[in-house]
C-alpha cells in the first residue's frame, strides 16, 4: 500500500490570541467533515486548552473515531528513532540512557526540535499514518519562526547525515503549497496584527512555507448605522448609552486593524468574540464561525 | 503611598513580566511617567516596541542607548534589544579576535547561535547588568522580552551555560582519555561507540566539530559564568521588584499564577499585579433621565433589541472581568491594581499619563 500523504496546517500567532482553541476548532471542523484529522501540540505547550476533553499523550488518542490528539515530545522520538535506525545493534540501545549521552543531547537544542518536527512529519507521511489532515498548533509567533526555520538551518550547516536526510525531508513538506500551509492567528488590535504580518511575510520569504490566512478572533461587530450613533450620542447617560458608544468605538478600531491585514492580500476569516469565557462554550462557537 | 507608589519608591528595578500582549510595554512607560513625576531619575528599558509607543513619548524612534523623553523631567527611555547579536557577545568576552572568530565559523556554533531560544533574553539581561550600576538613573523599569516561555530571562543564562560548557561532551571526552590512555580493548570499544552512536544519530563529527568548538568556548566560559551569577543576584535582590500585568482573562490568569510560582521558587520578589484593560460596569444613569425607549420617537423597536443586546453583552464582560481580577488578586496573593479598558491605542505623551494616573491612584 503507498504511503498516504496527509495535508498539514500549522497554526501560530501572537501568545495569547487563542490559538490552541482555533487549532483545536479547524481539527474538529476536518473531522466533522469526515477527514481522518489529528490534532498536535508541543510538549512544552503548557497547560493544554482542555476543550476536547481528552489529555494529549505521545501516542496519539482517540477524541471521536475521526479526530485524535498527540502531543509531541522530543525524549520519546530520540528513542523512537534510535530503535528504528538502530535496531541492527542491541549494543546502541543501552547508550541512549547513558548520562554523558542525554547530556550532550540536551546540548544540541537543534537536535530536540528536528525530533519534534520528525515526528510531525511521520504523522503526516508515513507508512503507518492514516491521518488525512493534521492540526498543528505550534508555539507563539517569535518561537515559531525559530522552530520552522530549524530544518533549513539544518540542511545548510550539517551537509550530509542522517539528521540532515530527515531534515531536508520535512524541509520538502513544509515548502510543498500543496501539502502544508501556515495559518496565522491574531486579535483584530495593534500589536496582533502586526506581529501576523510579520509572520505572514516571514513565511512567504524567509520560511517559504504557505500562508495566506488569517483568523481575526474576537471581533466585535458594529451594531448601529451612522444616523442611530448619533441618536445614541445625544442619550443622556444610561447603561444603554455607555454599552452602545463602547461597542462601535471598539468596532471601529478592530475595522482599523482589519484594514491593515486585507492591505496584504491575506484572506481573512472573522471570528466573532464570545461572550463566555469557558473554553467548550468558545470552541463550539469557533466551530460554527469558522 | 498607593500600591505602585511604594513599589517604584522602595526599588531600585522593577521588571514587568506577563504573557505577550498583555501591555507590558505600555505599562512600563506609564510606570516611568508616575515614577519621574514622583521625583526619581527613571530609565524605562523596552524591547521592540510598538512604532506608536515611541512616537507617544515624542522619540522619533527607541535607541540602544538612554535618550531624555520630551516633556517629561527625569524620564529617559532605551530599546533594549537593538539588534545586538549573541555574536557581538562572543567576540567582547573572547581573549582575541582569531580565539572568537574560531568560535564564529564553528558549524556547531552557528545552529546554537540562530535557533536557540535565550540568547536574545541573555542579551537583554546582559544590557540590564550593565546600567544596574549607572549613577545617572535612580529607578530601571524593564519590560521583560516577550517569549513563549515568560520565564527565559531567568533560565537563559543558566541554560546558555549548561549549553556551552559542554558538560555532555566533557564526560564523552573523559571516558575517550580514559579509553585511550588504557588502550584496553573493552574501554576502547565502548569509546569508538560512543563517537558512532552520537555520529549516527547526529551527523557530527564528534573529534572534530565539537571538540573545536567546546576547546576554543572553555577560554571564555568563566566570563560567561561570571556575567550569569550576577544577573541571578540582580534579580534576587531585594531592590529588585516584579510587577505581573495581565488582562482580565482566565487563560492569562492561570498561565500568571504558574509565572509567580516560578518567580518565587527562584526567590525573587513579586510586589505587585497590574491587570490591564479591566472593564468598568456601566455609570449610574443621570439623575432625572428617564431610560431611553418608548418616549424617544427615534428609538424603534429594532434598535432597541440591539441596544438591550449591547448593555447585556458588556455587562456580562464587565462582570467577568472583576472576576477575574479577584481570582488573579486570590491566585497570585499580591495587591492587584486594574486599569480601565481603554477604548483608543495609547498614541500620545497625555495617553500615557493618563494612564499613569488611574494606575497610581489605586
Amino acid at each position: 500500500m503507498a504511503p498516504v500523504s496527509g495535508r498539514l496546517h500549522i497554526v501560530s500567532g501572537k501568545g495569547g490570541v487563542g490559538k490552541t482553541l482555533i487549532a483545536t476548532a479547524l481539527a474538529r471542523q476536518f473531522a466533522e467533515r469526515g477527514e481522518k484529522t489529528l490534532l498536535v501540540d508541543l510538549s512544552d505547550a503548557g497547560a493544554p486548552a482542555g476543550a476536547l476533553g481528552v489529555a494529549p499523550a505521545y501516542v496519539p488518542q482517540p477524541v471521536t473515531e475521526s479526530l485524535h490528539i498527540a502531543r509531541l515530545d522530543a525524549r520519546e522520538s530520540v528513542k523512537e528513532y534510535v530503535k528504528r535506525k538502530m535496531s541492527f545493534s542491541f549494543a546502541y540501545r543501552g547508550l541512549l540512557e547513558n548520562s554523558a549521552v542525554q547530556k550532550f543531547l540536551d546540548a544540541l537544542p537543534l537536535f530536540d526540535e528536528l525530533m519534534a518536527l520528525g515526528k510531525l512529519y511521520d504523522h503526516v507521511t508515513s507508512a503507518q499514518s492514516t491521518y488525512q489532515r493534521v492540526v498543528f498548533d505550534a508555539p507563539a509567533t517569535g518561537h515559531a519562526k525559530l522552530l520552522l526555520n530549524v530544518p533549513a538551518v539544518a540542511v545548510d550547516t550539517l551537509k550530509a547525515g542522517p539528521i540532515y536526510d530527515s531534515a531536508g525531508k520535512i524541509l520538502q513538506l513544509l515548502r510543498d503549497p500543496e501539502r502544508c500551509e501556515l495559518i496565522v492567528a491574531a486579535l483584530p488590535e495593534e500589536t496582533p496584527v502586526r506581529e501576523a504580518l510579520e509572520l505572514v511575510e516571514d513565511a512567504r520569504e524567509r520560511l517559504g512555507i504557505r500562508c495566506e490566512r488569517v483568523i481575526l478572533n474576537r471581533c466585535i461587530e458594529s451594531c448601529f448605522a451612522a444616523d442611530e450613533r448619533k441618536v445614541i450620542a445625544a442619550m443622556p447617560s444610561s447603561s444603554k448609552r455607555w454599552a452602545a458608544l463602547l461597542n462601535e468605538s471598539i468596532a471601529d478600531q478592530q475595522a482599523e486593524q482589519a484594514r491593515r491585514l486585507a492591505a496584504a492580500s491575506i484572506n481573512i476569516t472573522r471570528v466573532n468574540e464570545c461572550t463566555s469565557r469557558q473554553p467548550g462554550v468558545v470552541l463550539e462557537q469557533l466551530v460554527r464561525q469558522l | 503611598m498607593t500600591v505602585l507608589g511604594s513599589v517604584l519608591g522602595e526599588h531600585r528595578v522593577v521588571l514587568c513580566g506577563g504573557s505577550g500582549g498583555v501591555g507590558k510595554t505600555t505599562t512600563a512607560a506609564a510606570l516611568g511617567i508616575a515614577a519621574a513625576d514622583a521625583g526619581q531619575r527613571t530609565l524605562v528599558m523596552t524591547i521592540d516596541p510598538a512604532r506608536r509607543l515611541a512616537d507617544a513619548m515624542g522619540l522619533a524612534s527607541l535607541t540602544a542607548e538612554p535618550q531624555q523623553v520630551p516633556g517629561v523631567d527625569r524620564l529617559s527611555a532605551m530599546m533594549l534589544d537593538a539588534g545586538d547579536t549573541f555574536d557581538g557577545l562572543i567576540k567582547r568576552f573572547a581573549k582575541s579576535d582569531e580565539a572568537g572568530q574560531s568560535i564564529l565559523d564553528n558549524p556547531y556554533y552557528q545552529q546554537i547561535s540562530s535557533t536557540v531560544a535565550g540568547s536574545r533574553e541573555f542579551m537583554a539581561m546582559e544590557k540590564l547588568q550593565q546600567l544596574v550600576g549607572d549613577e545617572r538613573f535612580d529607578l530601571l523599569i524593564v519590560d521583560t522580552p516577550p517569549t513563549q516561555n515568560a520565564l527565559d530571562f531567568i533560565d537563559s543564562p543558566r541554560r546558555l551555560i549548561e549549553l556551552l560548557d559542554g558538560s555532555g561532551l566533557g564526560l564523552i571526552m573523559r571516558a575517550t582519555n580514559v579509553a585511550n590512555r588504557l588502550s584496553f580493548g573493552l574501554l576502547g570499544r565502548s569509546q569508538d561507540q560512543f563517537a558512532r552512536f552520537i555520529e549516527m544519530l547526529t551527523g557530527y563529527k564528534v573529534v572534530g566539530d565539537l571538540n573545536a568548538f567546546f576547546r576554543s568556548f572553555s577560554e571564555i566560559i568563566d566570563t560567561f559564568r561570571e556575567r550569569a551569577r550576577q544577573l541571578q543576584a540582580t534579580l534576587r535582590s531585594d531592590d529588585t521588584a516584579f510587577v505581573m500585568v495581565l488582562r482580565p482573562e482566565t487563560a492569562l490568569v492561570d498561565a500568571s499564577e504558574r509565572y509567580v510560582r516560578r518567580l518565587r521558587d527562584e526567590q525573587m520578589n513579586v510586589a505587585a499585579v497590574v491587570v490591564n484593560q479591566v472593564l468598568q460596569s456601566a455609570p449610574a444613569t443621570s439623575p432625572g433621565a428617564v431610560e431611553e425607549g418608548a418616549s424617544n420617537p427615534a428609538i424603534d423597536a429594532g434598535l432597541q433589541a440591539r441596544l438591550n443586546e449591547c448593555v447585556e453583552r458588556w455587562t456580562s464582560v464587565a462582570e467577568a472581568d472583576r472576576v477575574e481580577v479577584e481570582r488573579a488578586q486570590g491566585l497570585l496573593n499580591v495587591p492587584a491594581v486594574s486599569a480601565p479598558r481603554l477604548t483608543a491605542n495609547v498614541s500620545s505623551l497625555s495617553d500615557l499619563q493618563a494612564l499613569a494616573q488611574a494606575l497610581l491612584t489605586r
